[in-house]
């Protein structure tokens, strides 16, 4: 069962799929589809993770509008109804802090996923900021680096909502490939959040590492 | 209600079926110890309350039984005895106790006249007492004492013994708990972990000094654990169920112990007997849970609280296949703040079937309940469950160990033969 807290802890609400630090010119705009793996581990006791391995895929939208300004919504879908289930999405905005040969931007994203076992469906919400980094790397390709903290809610009918502020980093590199982008992302991130109220001599929280393969339009 | 607010949704509308207010049973007339109580005491009573048994104060004869008749009516005007907790509106169990309303009536009448004996000559033979094990064909447990040791400020300690599984390969299809001091052990559970997990259980056990190891994390870092009984009541297990055991697997016994004061320096040596077959038909198990209940304040329930419930409706597709089964048994397991569980099954029209309710919750007599009739589950049918806590202390508490308290139902099923 702690397995399966875990997945609605983290596993559910990607992290990943802003690509690039770099922000899209007024009026253009990018399609992206990727697909994610994901490993939550829940540190439950001494020597004890609770690994859970987790996979969906996901198709996002962003359109730059104004200078700086880039505006998108991602969605996500997995499962089988009836036997287990995600839903999901995210809007985002990110905004330029500088345009320069290495850009700097910040994203803001909000979310909401709906994962299921089986059971009741968990909610969890979330509210994440990026600060993305970029270095060119060939022509149109940008390799990134992103710090992000954030809190999610999960909440269930049933239950008390659990909030759960976290932080994390990742890297992604933007490859042009013909008309398209290959964009692969790694990111680990580490969730504040007890399990089993009576342990408390043990170290706490969950750990995400998040893999993506994405593909995106440039 | 403030826990609304915070708690999204409402539990089920259908009402609990113990809500309805029980009747006034009807007495015997001029019951005595031969003619009527005799027969009803050993029957329901007498495979925990006999010589050797699991408790004190044996029931087989007058002159042990006349000198507590007030305390007996008493008991179980309370229904605290027999320790029989599931609701009898909600379903049929097999070896249920519990006393109807005109027993207890005739048991309060016995007691208020005085317990007289009446004539041996109009006694009627008992039936034999409700539970126990047809046959014992082996007995498992600890092999050395173990002095419970709970830590500062607690009565609990929680120990898990690792019994490797010797010899063939078998079927257990009935248990019976010997608890070595019942003034020490609250409860049991018995759990069976494959022999892929073995060495990895027995390792817990190697690493931990003294005899077995802590259990506060359940069994230990060993997802892969299949329960099998709990309680201190047991008996064969019904339709010739049994739960497998591989050879090389191990038994884990895990054990809860209350400590009160003035027994710390005490040991305990349980034992298990085992009623082992060649062939039997396979029990699964499920577990009826929010796994989200085990993380921060999901099943927080606040100092002073009273009747906060928490729920959770499971359509468990991913352990029974997603084809219909029988459902075996519900082992209810909540701890010392909880008030009352009930577990009902949704069918997809809304309609429900209750499978416990358990109105007054008692830590100490928690147990598997083995349907009379098993109860056939749809592949889209659902399993609801609904616990519900009181806070008295000054302390809020959530999910787990020590003064804190838990929401879980085992389900045991079987495929549609």
């Amino acid at each position: 069962m702690r397995w399966a807290a875990t997945l609605a802890l983290a596993g559910c609400a990607p992290t990943l799929g802003m690509g690039r630090a770099e922000v899209l010119a007024d009026r253009t705009e990018r399609w992206d589809v990727a697909l994610h793996g994901s490993v939550v581990s829940a540190h439950l006791a001494d020597g004890l993770d609770a690994p859970l391995p987790w996979v969906q895929p996901q198709v996002g939208w962003h359109r730059g509008v104004g200078h700086g300004v880039e505006l998108g919504a991602r969605a996500r879908t997995f499962g089988v109804p009836g036997w287990f289930t995600t839903l999901g999405g995210a809007v985002d905005a990110k905004f330029a802090l500088s345009s320069a040969h290495a850009p700097v931007s910040v994203a803001v994203s909000a979310s909401v996923d709906r994962p299921s076992l089986g059971g009741t469906p968990w909610t969890v919400g979330g509210l994440e900021t990026r600060l993305l980094t970029g270095v060119p790397v060939g022509s149109d390709g940008e390799f990134t680096w992103s710090g992000r903290v954030g809190v999610g809610v999960m909440g269930a009918a049933g239950q008390r909502p659990i909030p759960a502020p976290g932080l994390g980093t990742g890297l992604a590199l933007s490859v042009p490939a013909g008309r398209l982008r290959l964009v692969p992302e790694v990111a680990l991130g580490w969730i504040a959040v007890d399990f089993d109220g009576a342990i408390r001599s043990v170290p706490r929280g969950a750990t995400t590492l998040e893999l993506a393969l994405g593909i995106a339009t440039r | 209600m403030w826990w609304m607010w915070v708690a999204c949704g409402s539990p089920l509308d259908a009402p609990w079926c113990s809500d309805e207010a029980a009747g006034t049973g009807v007495a015997t007339a001029d019951p005595t110890w031969w003619a009527d109580v005799r027969p009803l005491l050993q029957n329901r009573c007498g495979s925990c309350h006999t010589e050797g048994g699991s408790t004190q104060f044996p029931v087989q004869r007058y002159e042990d039984v006349a000198p507590w008749a007030p305390v007996i009516a008493l008991t179980t005007a309370e229904r605290t005895m027999p320790p029989f907790q599931a609701a009898a509106c909600c379903n049929r169990w097999l070896d249920d106790p519990s006393l109807t309303e005109d027993e207890i009536a005739t048991l309060a009448v016995w007691a208020e006249a005085g317990a007289p004996e009446g004539d041996p000559a109009t006694a009627v033979e008992p039936p034999a007492p409700v539970g126990g094990l047809s046959r014992v064909d082996r007995t498992l447990g600890m092999t050395e004492d173990y002095q419970p040791d709970p830590a500062p400020g607690s009565h609990d300690d929680f120990r898990c013994f690792a019994i490797p599984w010797e010899g063939a390969s078998g079927w257990i299809t009935g248990l019976q708990p010997r608890p070595g001091n019942r003034a020490l052990v609250h409860h049991l559970l018995l759990s069976s972990v494959a022999p892929i997990d073995a060495a990895e259980i027995l390792k817990l056990d190697e690493r931990d000094p003294g005899p077995g190891y802590d259990c506060k994390a359940g069994l230990g870092s060993v997802p892969r654990s299949t329960p099998i009984g709990g309680s201190l009541v047991g008996g064969d297990f019904p339709r010739g169920i049994g739960i497998r055991m591989e050879a090389g697997s191990v038994l884990v016994l895990n054990l809860h112990y209350s400590v009160p004061d003035g027994l710390a320096d005490t040991t305990d040596r349980t034992e298990i007997d085992l009623r082992v077959d060649d062939e039997a038909v396979e029990a699964k198990s499920m577990v009826v849970l929010n796994p989200l209940w085990l993380a921060g304040p999901a099943m927080r329930i606040p100092a002073g609280a009273r009747d906060v419930p928490v729920w959770y409706s499971y359509q468990p597709r991913l352990l029974t296949g997603g084809v219909p089964v029988n459902l075996e048994s519900v082992t209810p397991h909540m701890h010392a703040w909880a008030r009352s569980m009930r577990v009902l099954v949704e069918h997809r029209d809304g309609s429900t079937d209750c499978l416990l309710e358990i109105p007054d919750w008692q830590f100490g007599w928690e147990r598997p309940y083995w349907f009379v009739e098993p109860v056939p589950f749809a592949e889209d049918d659902a399993i609801y469950i609904e616990c519900r806590f009181d806070n008295p202390t000054d302390e809020p508490f959530a999910w787990g160990e020590d003064n804190q308290d838990m929401c879980a139902a085992f389900v045991a099923f079987s495929d549609v033969p």
